[in-house]
């Protein structure tokens, strides 16, 4: 600044008020040079504002009594409705079972994160070294299939394997042991849910880590040959740190979606004899409202989940950037 | 190096271009057009109408498999009643979300079909229009057709909003499905009382370890609860109608499906099933029994007589408590109701149409279609030409807008009689209607708001109720504190709207 | 670089690959199952008794899927709203991606924390329907396109990639002269396959299978994507046999039925990425620039 302002003031009056205007102006001097950055900006910010933001002020039906009909278009009818202030989020909160409920579904959701974290990545490493191109391409392949299969689907699948009459309990019981009620038994049901969760998502979640470990400059690792480093000494140093951006990046997010525990996944396969272990709020609220239509009380959860998540995403990408030098934004 | 994305793009445009091709050329465009369409003969249906455009009129309905508006009933009711209609499809998962919201921004549809707890919403909350006067001065076939009592279900606070169509025929669904075969070979007679029923799983049990005695889902076994005076949804007690939880004998219920459970007479994974699952049980043979309806003794039959085909299907009737009564629910309800929207402007066609379509010989027209083409008729008894029956009238039963009750009763059999193995489990089934049938004293009551509003997640409750004391998880001696969490989540309202009701009917 | 092999080398190759054969089978055998049934005879599926391979076997399930019914229309829809929106998406979201990659530009900050935001919160059912009314895209092809156009996710995947560029190499270029948008396209692109096809893939995934949308804003059976097709009609097999000839009905499940609509699904993404997995290849990016 110093040095523009010396300049202005050997300026004639006139073109220093100018100039002080414009170049005195770091943000105007970038805009100049990179305005074409700006328009690339512009589709994106176009979306966001139109489709993603002006629905938001529909967050406002969480603290009304929404009634479909009370205007005489859907448009009125969120204006005609009354406001009821914190009511819907009362109704979930001060039920007995929230506290219950918001457990099983930080437990569940922490449960699924320690071990589903970190399998992809080391299945993405097992696949990254590889020798033979074929099996690595089969593999690529086959590994993503399970991601496509709907919960229905895999539920009865499951069903067959691991029901009280299944091929896992066949098993158990010629092995002499007593056959285990998987998907009723308390202490199994959740590990049911990880595991599951984890044969149709693991494939799927290899991809972006394969992607990140094949932008690694292949001349760090032949570099690495040359002086000597095995193969678990290679990936340590190398692929590994290659791909922290994104480990991060997808661990932040993650971290955010930990009231998240897997609603179509767990609606699909609970049953009341595993409600104490397996009740998560969306599936609690979802039987409290079932058949009323109530939009109101959705939107409510909803905004109180995404409230949870902001908070734990910015505190997590703090954290990243304290601590590890790496930021989302 | 340059432009590696177009050309991937480039190459992708090929490889879809290349699937598309193929797939307009192996048969995209199929024969649903080509099912006959053939405009009616001169004797079938009663008078076209003539005189004056008609407006087209749009109609929003539940969700099948077929597009009504290429079906060759939809184009006998275009030439029957002169009106052009168009269809729309309400999606089979979560309907009323669609529903609700496409009533209120206001889409102009003109008659809505809609099944009981949606009527019991929309008109609720005020989105549909009132049509007694319309119906008084246009339906004059409508109010031939439809019974009094029917009307009442259509009303709301005094006001008619829809036209009810009832179920084709009064009739028992519920049974216990049963491997007759397994029962011949040890021996068993059919059960009739709740201790022969407990004493056949036990001997099953005995003399086939490897077999389920009894499989489901869910918490509702008619044939078992016909034993505990349990027939009906709602019955009186002292006076005041008291829902099938409240029944004093439901405790009892538990308990008795708690023991089966206990000593494995019952599926293990009962909890867990849905009737998927339990089905699968049946038809592979490995279960025993299963509670359903003769529809379900139709559907598994194929796939059963391949899987075991020594296996022979025979039905349990509702079992005898320790006077000897039985009796179960018999299906006399409500099933479907044909509204107007507020907004629209069609409303006195639409109820024409209906009209047009209630009229004796148009109806007779449009659900059986010609007699000695599509139908025959001797005595009161029809049957159909197959396969040309299905083939022009298969899909009839979407597009009715309410039946003539009396004629139809009989004139559905003739669609029952299609699939023959249908025809007898409906038969087996209700031979002894006389004897079994009882009347839901709800069955007639008209939507209330209360009632629509609270009955799913409590029902919701119940099962789940249930199923936790199966699994030992809770104990019967909770029953109680189960009612009282019922009451409070809604029940209580609901019980007292129902006695509202009722103390006005008597 | 291969031939420096000593023997930890060779000792990891070999548990190495017996895993991968493991985790194959894990995940290939239970979906061999869901392809078995959908080629077995009624019986057989109805009675539990398909395992790994067809039992009587027979095309029929898929012959009616594809004659009877909108089987190919609804594909021509989703192949329609895939092909255009991944175009579409790809285009914006590697667009918007950029600037934010890059430390020093102004006004960074806001606008990422405006797409995270816009990732976590969600303003209901009803808004979305009422916008969609307003833009006049209710029952269109575009009620399908505009909702998936930018997923943040992705968007952040993309920076994240674009970050991992070394600055040298764009330094160069516009030292030259050169416009960002030029840098861009010749420099930044051809390096970044990887992240072009991960996100690729990711949004015609996306699209390819979104039911929810369609489930809301289309109303018309003509515009009724695969997903959405699929999922009614598995539902309303029974009802759809019904209708159906002794022949066909004998021959069919519902289990055999959504097990042939789960397939046929599927075989178009099976034939698509064999394409893009030459992108996923060492080497594509740094390395072939560096000269």
């Amino acid at each position: 600044m110093k040095e523009s302002e010396a300049v202005i003031e050997r300026m004639p009056p006139e073109r220093a008020a100018w100039r002080g205007k414009r170049n005195d102006n770091r943000f105007w001097r970038y805009f100049r040079s990179n305005y074409d950055l700006y328009l690339m900006c512009i589709p994106g910010l176009a979306f966001l504002i139109v489709y993603k933001f002006t629905p938001l002020l529909g967050l406002s039906l969480a603290f009304k009594d929404f009634n479909l009909f009370a205007g005489d278009n859907i448009i009125d009818s969120i204006v005609q409705s009354p406001w009821v202030g914190m009511k819907h989020f009362n109704r979930i909160f001060e039920d007995e079972a929230f506290l219950k409920v918001i457990g099983n579904t930080l437990i569940i959701s922490l449960y699924k994160l320690v071990f589903l974290f970190p399998i992809p990545i080391l299945v993405a490493i097992s696949l990254n070294e590889l020798r033979i191109r074929w099996m690595k391409r089969w593999v690529q392949t086959i590994v993503y299939l399970p991601h496509f299969l709907s919960w229905v689907i895999i539920f009865g699948l499951f069903y067959s394997l691991f029901g009280s009459y299944g091929m896992i309990n066949k098993l158990i019981e010629a092995l002499g042991g007593h056959s285990i009620s998987f998907f009723s038994d308390s202490s199994w049901f959740r590990s049911l849910l990880v595991f599951t969760e984890g044969w149709k998502e693991t494939g799927w979640n290899t991809i972006l880590f394969l992607a990140a470990m094949t932008a690694i400059d292949p001349q760090q690792h032949e570099a690495a040959v040359v002086d000597g480093a095995g193969r678990f000494k290679r990936i340590w140093h190398i692929t590994i740190p290659g791909i922290v951006p994104v480990l991060m990046l997808v661990l932040v997010l993650r971290l955010g979606q930990i009231l998240n525990a897997g609603f179509e996944q767990v609606l699909v396969m609970y049953n009341p004899a595993v409600y104490d272990v397996a009740d998560i709020i969306q599936t609690f609220v979802y039987r409290i409202g079932l058949g009323k239509m109530d939009f109101s009380l959705s939107t409510a959860l909803g905004l109180f989940e995404s409230v949870v998540a902001f908070i734990l995403v910015y505190s997590s990408n703090q954290l990243s950037k304290r601590y590890l030098g790496k930021s989302i934004w | 190096m340059l432009f590696k994305r177009s050309k991937w793009i480039k190459s992708g445009i090929a490889g879809i271009a290349a699937i598309t091709m193929l797939a307009g050329c192996s048969g995209g465009k199929e024969p649903e057009a080509s099912q006959g369409g053939t405009s009616p003969s001169a004797s079938a249906p009663a008078s076209a109408e003539t005189g004056g455009v008609k407006p087209e009129l749009k109609v929003l309905a539940f969700n099948v498999g077929f597009d009504p508006n290429n079906d060759p009933v939809a184009q006998d009711i275009e030439t029957t009643t002169g009106y052009k209609v168009h269809y729309t499809l309400l999606p089979k998962d979560n309907p009323e979300e669609k529903l609700n919201i496409e009533i209120a921004s206001g889409s102009n549809y003109d008659i809505l079909t809609l099944n009981p707890s949606q009527f019991y919403t929309l008109v609720a909350q005020g989105a549909l229009q009132p049509i007694g006067d319309l119906v008084d001065q246009y339906g004059a076939n409508l109010k031939e057709g439809i019974s009094e009592s029917s009307w009442e279900l259509g009303r709301y606070n005094g006001e008619l909003y829809g036209i009810p169509q009832k179920n084709e025929r009064a009739n028992i669904e519920q049974t216990m499905i049963v491997r007759q075969d397994v029962l011949d070979e040890l021996g068993l007679k059919t059960p009739v009382t709740l201790d022969e029923f407990y004493e056949t799983l036990k001997t099953i049990k005995a003399k086939k370890p490897d077999m389920i005695p009894l499989t489901g889902n869910g918490m509702n076994v008619p044939m078992v609860w016909s034993a505990y005076g349990l027939y009906t949804a709602w019955s009186e007690v002292d006076g005041q109608l008291v829902p099938r939880i409240k029944h004093p004998a439901m405790k009892d219920y538990f308990a008795f499906m708690k023991k089966l459970f206990d000593e494995g007479l019952v599926d293990k994974d009962w909890p867990i099933n849905k009737s998927a699952q339990a089905q699968e049980k049946f038809i592979s043979g490995q279960a025993a029994m299963i509670s359903g309806d003769w529809n379900l003794a139709s559907n598994m039959n194929d796939a059963f007589k391949t899987n075991v085909p020594q296996g022979k299907m025979g039905y349990i009737s509702p079992l005898q408590g320790s006077d000897g009564s039985a009796g179960v629910e018999m299906a006399d309800k409500l099933i479907y109701v044909h509204a107007i929207p507020k907004s629209s402007k069609k409303a006195e066609d639409a109820i024409k149409f209906m009209d047009l379509k209630m009229q004796k010989d148009n109806f007779t027209f449009l659900t059986l279609g010609e007699k000695g083409v599509t139908f025959n008729e001797e005595n009161g008894v029809y049957s159909p030409i197959m396969p040309i029956f299905t083939e022009k009238r298969g899909t009839a039963y979407f597009f009715l807008n309410g039946i003539r009750e009396v004629e139809y009763a009989d004139m559905w059999l003739a669609r029952l009689r299609r699939t023959p193995t249908l025809f007898e489990a409906f038969n087996a089934i209700n031979k002894d209607f006389d004897k079994y049938a009882k009347v839901n004293p709800i069955a007639f009551m008209p939507p209330i708001e209360a009632v629509g509003k609270n009955s799913p997640s409590l029902s919701q409750m119940e099962n789940d109720f249930f199923l936790q004391v199966l699994l030992s998880g809770e104990k019967v001696e909770n029953f109680d504190k189960f009612l009282e969490k019922w009451d409070s989540s809604g029940g209580s309202d609901v019980i007292k709207a129902i006695n509202d009701w009722y103390s006005t009917k008597k | 670089m291969n031939n420096i092999r000593n023997r930890s080398d060779r000792w990891f190759d070999v548990v190495n690959n017996a895993l991968i054969v493991v985790i194959g089978l894990i995940c290939l055998l239970p979906f061999l199952h869901v392809l078995a049934k959908s080629l077995s005879n009624q019986a057989s599926v109805m009675g539990n008794k398909v395992t790994f391979y067809p039992i009587g076997m027979h095309l029929e399930a898929f012959r009616f899927v594809f004659a009877h019914t909108r089987f190919f229309e609804a594909l021509q829809v989703t192949l329609l709203v895939t092909v255009i929106g991944t175009a579409l998406s790809l285009t914006i979201t590697i667009l918007a991606a950029y600037p934010l990659s890059k430390p020093e530009f102004k006004g960074r900050k806001p606008i990422l924390l405006l797409y995270v935001f816009s990732m976590l919160f969600y303003g209901g059912i009803i808004p979305g329907y009422i916008l969609m009314k307003g833009l006049g895209l209710l029952d269109t092809v575009w009620a399908m396109i505009v909702p998936l156009l930018v997923v943040p996710f992705n968007l952040f995947v993309c920076k994240t990639f674009f970050e991992g560029i070394p600055e040298g190499i764009e330094e160069s270029a516009k030292i030259d002269g050169a416009t960002n948008f030029r840098i861009l396209r010749s420099i930044v692109l051809p390096i970044s396959l990887p992240v072009v096809a991960t996100l690729g893939i990711f949004y015609a995934v996306g699209y390819w299978n979104n039911y929810f949308h369609p489930l809301i804003y289309i109303s018309s059976i003509d515009l009724k994507p695969l997903q959405l097709f699929l999922f009614e009609t598995i539902a309303n097999t029974e009802e759809l046999l019904q209708e159906q000839p002794d022949s066909v009905r004998l021959s069919m499940a519902p289990e055999g039925f959504r097990a042939a609509m789960v397939i046929s699904s599927i075989v178009p993404i099976l034939l698509v990425y064999p394409f893009l997995q030459r992108y996923f290849v060492t080497g594509m990016t740094l390395g072939s620039v560096k000269g």
